[in-house]
């Protein structure tokens, strides 16, 4: 592909970042990977309004169609992507489990009480209400761009407890525990299908992980892991790859 | 002057001196009735009417009993819509006492009824058939609805089990029956999930008997499980819907009604610890003259409610809630109606009379 790339996100733009630094430096002439991320200080307060009226701040918004207009780049979005994290990485003082449908995902635990994928999906939507002003800012600002799925949850728990970044160390996760492999890997799921259905209401594309960083589970490999719960800069380069080749 | 039993009753056993001008706050509840306390737990069950129960309950700072909750994660608006909340387990409204019976039987184990899975009205997902509204939309695999019923019905048996009274709201005596099995489903297969198919279902209006006797069983296996339960017993003063009888709708809620009343009054005299409460005669008794009712007929005003509860709570716990204010002898239609607003209840009889989509 011969285009210039700009990811627009939070979090999760740090493996593309990375990936992008990497390149860069390897190879001055490429074509550029850019990335904004949409909570530095510059452009709070990242979006303004609310509901379907909530728009990027001036200053974010600009920084964006300045990119744009400068690159004619391939707009891609990491934007949001920890929804699923917030709900399944530490392990839940009432444990839950759900099945998912339409696929042969892993089966319900037994200990937990099982919930309807339509009660969690629920439960997902309602904290997803900022991830989708995001993803209709971005097609505002942008137009056509594609949503990158947020990471794979990574199969090894202790892993998780030992990298859990501040946030999950605040809300307890020492004392409660990590979520069983199997929910965080059926809450990732589901949250993608969500995104995924969000996108195409909005007309945005959709471009799933890069199947050679998942585990024949589907779980990230774990040298590809940049913390808990994001992508490292293999990654961030992986998906790079993912989005030259479309 | 000469003697005769009637010198010595008390005022509430004449219609002059306790309902003629007393307008339609009156109270009709006269002799023993059951003591509650702060800490009994009370659990609920039965018709749409039950629910209001239920809130006022919570909303009285009363220990309404509730063994299945939502989890935490899910919404209270959603969780609200998937049934949660309005008893004390994820039952859905329980219309026939039969019902109740083979509620309590299928939670432990006693009856397995051979058609228990419904598809989705639409076609896209699964329903309960003994509670086809509780899950909108439908489960979305076989799968998923028996781990749900399996959890379900563990509460049930956890509610039964811990309860100290359980307030029963006798709603219909009109069901639909399979077959096969004698399994009562709460709704007509077809209406919300299932198909109807006249050689696997077969409509029946339970007579007083029937109700007696399956009121007894359930109170028997109750007792069973848990010694000390108290029941209440009450008959909701929500009309039919629409009936399946041949009857006018009015004459069959009128038979309805009637039976569900004398089973309850038969069975309240007849079992210790079982109390008759009187909230379909503070409705549709001439006193309130149909006041309680919305537009509709059907429907009970939050007006009516309040009435009802004001008069349970007084008798069951010595609290005095405000009383509705009498109605005035003057008051225009459409004073009465714009005051009227309706309960929300999940009343899913109502879908009976649902126009074709």
């Amino acid at each position: 592909m011969s285009r210039a790339i700009l990811v627009i996100g939070q979090s999760h733009v740090a493996a593309i970042r990375a990936a992008a630094k990497i390149r860069r430096e390897a190879d001055p002439e490429r074509l550029r990977t850019r990335v904004i991320h949409t909570i530095e200080p510059q452009y709070a307060p990242e979006l303004v309004g609310d509901g379907d009226e909530a728009r990027f701040a001036p200053a974010l918004a600009e920084a964006i169609g300045d990119q744009i207009t400068r690159h004619d780049p391939l707009v891609a979005s990491a934007s949001g992507g920890n929804v699923h994290n917030g709900f399944a990485l530490i392990r839940h003082p009432r444990p839950y489990d759900f099945l998912l449908s339409g696929e042969d995902g892993p089966p319900l635990d037994p200990e937990a009480e099982p919930l309807s994928e339509a009660l969690v999906r629920a439960a997902l939507e309602n904290g997803l209400a900022r991830d989708r002003a995001r993803l209709r800012a971005i097609r505002r600002v942008a137009g056509a761009a594609i949503q990158l799925e947020s990471p794979p949850p990574l199969a090894d728990s202790a892993a998780i407890a030992a990298q859990a970044d501040a946030y999950f160390k605040d809300r307890g996760i020492a004392a409660l525990g990590v979520a069983s492999p199997r929910l965080r890997y059926k809450i990732w799921r589901l949250h993608s299908r969500i995104i995924a259905g969000y996108c195409a209401e909005l007309g945005l594309g959709f471009l799933p992980v890069p199947r050679e960083t998942q585990d024949d589970n589907g779980f990230l490999l774990p040298h590809l892991a940049g913390d808990a719960t994001h992508g490292n800069a293999a990654y961030g380069e992986a998906v790079i790859r993912g989005l030259e080749a479309m | 002057m000469t003697s005769h039993p009637y010198r010595d009753m008390p005022a509430t056993a004449f219609w002059r001196r306790s309902v003629a001008g007393k307008g339609p706050a009156i109270d009709p509840v006269a002799g023993a009735f059951l003591t509650l306390a702060r800490e009994d737990k009370v659990a609920t069950a039965g018709s749409c009417f039950a629910q209001n129960i239920a809130r006022h309950l919570k909303n009285s700072g009363f220990d309404f009993l509730v063994t299945e909750s939502a989890h935490p994660i899910v919404p209270p608006h959603v969780a609200e819509r998937h049934g949660y909340g309005l008893y004390s387990a994820r039952y859905g409204n329980i219309y026939t006492a039969r019902q109740l019976l083979q509620l309590f039987d299928r939670a432990y184990g006693a009856f397995t009824p051979a058609e228990d899975i419904w598809p989705a009205p639409g076609g896209s997902g699964l329903v309960d058939p003994f509670r086809p509204t509780i899950e909108p939309g439908g489960f979305a695999s076989e799968a998923e609805l028996r781990a749900d019923r399996t959890h379900h019905l563990s509460r049930v048996r956890e509610m039964f089990e811990t309860l100290d009274v359980f307030v029963f709201t006798l709603g219909l005596t009109e069901g639909w029956v399979s077959t096969v099995d004698g399994a009562v489903f709460p709704l007509c297969p077809g209406v919300s999930g299932g198909v109807f198919d006249a050689g696997r279902h077969r409509f029946h209006n339970f007579r007083t008997g029937e109700v007696v006797s399956d009121l007894a069983a359930f109170i028997a296996r109750l007792r069973g499980v848990n010694p000390g339960a108290r029941i209440i017993l009450t008959v909701s003063p929500v009309p039919l819907a629409a009936t399946a009888s041949g009857n006018h709708v009015l004459a069959a809620t009128t038979y309805s009604k009637s039976v569900l009343r004398a089973a309850a009054q038969e069975i309240a005299e007849d079992h210790p610890g079982v109390f008759y409460f009187p909230s379909y005669e503070i409705i549709t008794g001439a006193p309130a003259g149909a006041r309680y009712f919305a537009e509709d007929l059907r429907n009970v005003t939050e007006e009516g409610v309040a009435h009802v509860m004001s008069v349970f709570l007084r008798h069951a716990a010595g609290i005095e809630a405000p009383a509705p204010a009498t109605l005035k002898a003057e008051a225009p239609d459409a004073t009465v109606a714009a005051a009227r607003r309706w309960v929300e209840v999940m009343c899913d009889e109502a879908m009976l009379d649902a126009p074709d989509e």
